[in-house]
């Protein structure tokens, strides 16, 4: 729980993977990395993914107006789901396209 | 010179539309209840209002509206009033593919032809957003003007198409992305701006899928910020056009309504004021500023 929002949200995520990032590499280019990657994760659903920059939260919207803030990515996840009204599979032939497209 | 300051309202009935299309209505039919509000109840309120003041006004109706109030549509023809097109479900034009979005122009076209007797000239993109294909697709079905591009605000100027920039890519070395904005080409249609601050409906509609959504902004704030941005007008320009954008969804209710009266007897109270049509607005910027070229400014000399 966050002292500050009172907010109960579990950061880790298993596909938040292992950072490939250099070590020195500063705090906020990791997060830009990440949002890219999630951008093109949720491209094939419809999704877009916008990063205020601070605090854990991304804002998923659909094309139709339905927007939810996520803290952390298992929220992430939920809100893509709900949004997109079918579950996130990891082995989606589209998704796993839409991965390979992003780590090019 | 003397004051010339033309006064238009723009109305959009977004309605049920609205909520399918933009405002993440689709699964709650306490939204959708919410567009008919505004398409059956919301807008003879508005009508009735221009009535009261005897005020011309330009209505950017979904097709989809236009298809499921035909009653309320038929009142603002029997007004007088013009008719422009808005998408048919309020579609985000960059969303749609270059067909898609042929296909729910022509359709509205068509539409609004067969209610109105006439094709409509103006165009208001839903979203205010302008895909790559709008352009040309507004030329081909014979519009003049459209109500979507922020160039400029209170001063009419001609749409610019195709600007590009760079996005900034931290995974690049920065000169990858310290490049300036590209023009694109100015092109023969007419823009009506386009502005966030003379909208009733980001401030007082409430709207349960948009995490920053207000929609309880005091309409004597709005109320407000409108005096200012025609006192700063009035005070600056004597020539120029004060364009509201309102939707029967938010200006239906009370409240605003009677917001409203109070702006326009405010506006009626000072002199060199018109209320046109935008049709009408735009017209009269063509007889003040012929299309330059598409290399040409957009803007009027002296704006
Ligand atoms: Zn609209």
């Amino acid at each position: 729980m966050c002292v500050l929002c009172y907010e109960l949200a579990p950061e880790d995520h298993w596909s938040d993977g292992v950072r490939p990032g250099e070590p020195s590499a500063p705090p906020l280019r990791d997060r830009h990395r990440r949002t890219r990657i999630l951008a093109a994760v949720l491209a094939p659903y419809g999704l877009t993914v916008s990063d205020p920059g601070a605090g854990r939260h991304l804002t998923i919207a659909d094309r139709k107006g339905a927007a939810e803030v996520a803290a952390g990515l298992p929220a992430v996840w939920e809100a893509a789901g709900r949004l997109s009204s079918r579950p996130l599979d990891p082995l989606d032939p589209v998704l796993l396209a839409a991965l390979a497209e992003a780590g090019r | 010179m003397a004051k010339d300051i033309k006064c238009v309202f723009g109305v959009d009935i977004d309605a049920v539309g609205g909520w399918l299309g933009s405002y993440g209505g689709e699964d709650s039919p306490s939204d959708i209840q919410r567009g008919m509000f505004s398409g059956e109840i919301g807008t003879p309120r508005v009508l009735k209002l221009f009535q009261k003041f005897d005020l011309p006004a330009t209505w950017f109706i979904p097709g989809h509206s236009i298809e499921t109030f035909p009653d309320s549509v038929k009142m603002i023809v029997d007004a007088g009033h013009e008719i422009g097109a808005h998408g048919y479900s309020h579609e985000n034009p960059i969303a749609m593919t270059p067909k898609q979005e042929e296909d729910v122009l022509a359709y509205c076209v068509e539409l609004i032809d067969k209610v109105s007797g006439r094709a409509p000239r103006g165009y208001v993109p839903p979203w205010w957003e302008m895909s790559n294909s709008t352009p040309s697709l507004l030329q081909k079905y014979g519009f003049t003007y459209d109500h979507g591009q922020g160039l400029h605000d209170f001063m009419p100027f001609y749409a610019r198409v195709g600007d590009s920039w760079t996005k900034i890519d931290y995974a690049q070395e920065a000169s990858a992305w310290m490049k300036p904005l590209e023009r694109g080409e100015v092109i023969d249609l007419v823009e009506i701006g386009a502005n966030w601050y003379m909208d009733d409906l980001p401030p007082m509609m409430f709207i349960k899928k948009a995490p920053n959504s207000a929609g309880w902004v005091n309409p004597r704030d709005v109320e407000a910020w409108w005096k200012d941005q025609f006192d700063w007008v009035y005070r600056e320009q004597d020539y120029g056009v004060y364009a509201f954008t309102i939707h029967p969804d938010v200006a239906g209710r009370p409240q605003v309504l009677l917001m409203l009266e109070r702006m326009i007897e405010y506006i009626n109270g000072h002199e060199g004021v018109s209320w046109v049509t935008m049709e009408a607005a735009a017209d009269d910027f063509r007889t003040r500023y012929a299309y330059p070229g598409p290399t040409g400014s957009p803007f009027m000399p002296g704006s």
